[in-house]
């Protein structure tokens, strides 16, 4: 398999609050699946990639909700699918015992070439085992504000782990919170819906150094 | 329930209602990626294939289909369902994926006594067939037809 240029893990922080919603493509078994955090409500695609003797190899990507319905109605190709939303991905590597192994954090466009989606593939619905759930379950979460879905997921973060800051636009709020700013933007089209702000919590301690830093990129 | 024993059955046994009762034996031609110079690994269930591991997210994936085998209603179903999942083949070669799935489409004469039959989804003509204990699907083969030409290219 690929050597990935990621961030190692220890692993995802919303594995447990994963829930399996529905199979998007499966031949012989899963190849792309959608799964919810039921804590954060977030939606993520479980997209197979690779697989060597001993593993098979998933990226995991955010998705919103209309995004993915313009998915499954053919009019965005599974490579846009895979670059809305977040500018990173995940990948993990799970094995016979469905145990996961090698998690890593990994900006989309630092991702080996050959693990891309084609932008000319696009959703059928003859590789959907339950088109109806998967349809039903989209008009639901639609009718939420997406907003309400974004986890602060950084409320956590810490100077080391922060994430890539090419990717990332930073803007003081005050002394100890900042704006987050999600600069991955690859049309004007998925602009629109992709920026979001996340409020950054930061440990005081932590807050002079990265002030320096953000100031070093502004 | 099935009167008849299936081959794999010990497997079967561990899942309720397994195969399916709505599976049905039939007599007719079906179609199956197979390995031409190699039919022993051309006939082996999903679930018994050690390497590389199944593709399983949790629990569920591991199905009483998964036991079965995956056949086609028509071989142009199958050359099309091949070429599709071919190209969109991602981190893994094509020659690994060939290595994995087959190089040839085989025409199988079956017969009601060969096993049960799965839904058909009638989108790409892909259904799963539980054998007999008895069933030796390499001796239903009546014809083999290459996917490849010489050059590596799909014959059509």
């Amino acid at each position: 398999m690929e050597t990935l240029n990621g961030k190692n893990l220890d692993n995802l922080i919303f594995k447990n609050s994963l829930t399996r919603i529905v199979d998007v493509q499966n031949f012989e078994g899963p190849l792309l699946t959608l799964f919810q955090d039921i804590i954060t409500k977030n939606l993520y695609l479980f997209d197979w990639v690779d697989r060597d003797i001993s593993f098979n190899r998933w990226v995991v990507y955010r998705c919103n909700p209309d995004t993915l319905n313009q998915f499954i109605k053919s009019k965005i190709s599974h490579y846009d699918l895979f670059m809305s939303d977040e500018s990173i991905c995940y990948s993990i590597d799970i094995d016979k015992n469905i145990m996961w192994n090698n998690s890593q954090e990994i900006i989309k466009q630092d991702l080996s070439k050959s693990y891309l989606p084609q932008r000319d593939v696009f959703f059928e619905e003859v590789d959907c085992p339950n088109f109806k759930k998967l349809t039903e379950f989209i008009a639901m979460q639609s009718t939420h504000k997406y907003s309400k879905a974004l986890a602060p997921k950084y409320a956590s973060m810490t100077y080391s782990n922060m994430p890539n800051l090419k990717h990332f636009k930073y803007k003081p709020v005050s002394n100890n919170v900042f704006i987050v700013i999600d600069k991955s933007q690859y049309s004007d089209e998925i602009n629109k819906v992709n920026i979001y702000n996340y409020k950054w919590e930061m440990n005081r301690s932590n807050v002079s150094q990265i002030t320096k830093k953000v100031n070093s990129y502004a | 329930m099935h009167s008849k024993k299936f081959k794999y059955q010990q497997y079967l046994n561990l899942y309720p209602n397994c195969p399916h009762d709505s599976c049905r034996e039939m007599s007719q031609d079906c179609f199956r990626w197979v390995f031409k110079d190699n039919f022993l690994d051309s006939f082996i269930p999903m679930n018994l294939i050690k390497e590389p591991p199944l593709r399983m997210l949790d629990n569920t994936d591991l199905l009483c289909k998964g036991y079965g085998l995956s056949l086609f209603d028509t071989f142009e179903n199958g050359l099309s369902r091949f070429k599709n999942l071919y190209n969109r083949k991602r981190g893994i070669s094509h020659d690994d994926f060939v290595n994995e799935k087959g190089n040839a489409i085989a025409t199988l004469e079956m017969i009601k006594n060969d096993g049960v039959y799965g839904d058909l989804n009638t989108g790409n003509g892909h259904f799963t067939f539980h054998e007999y204990e008895e069933t030796d699907l390499s001796s239903k083969i009546v014809n083999i037809t290459e996917i490849f030409d010489e050059n590596g290219n799909f014959k059509r």
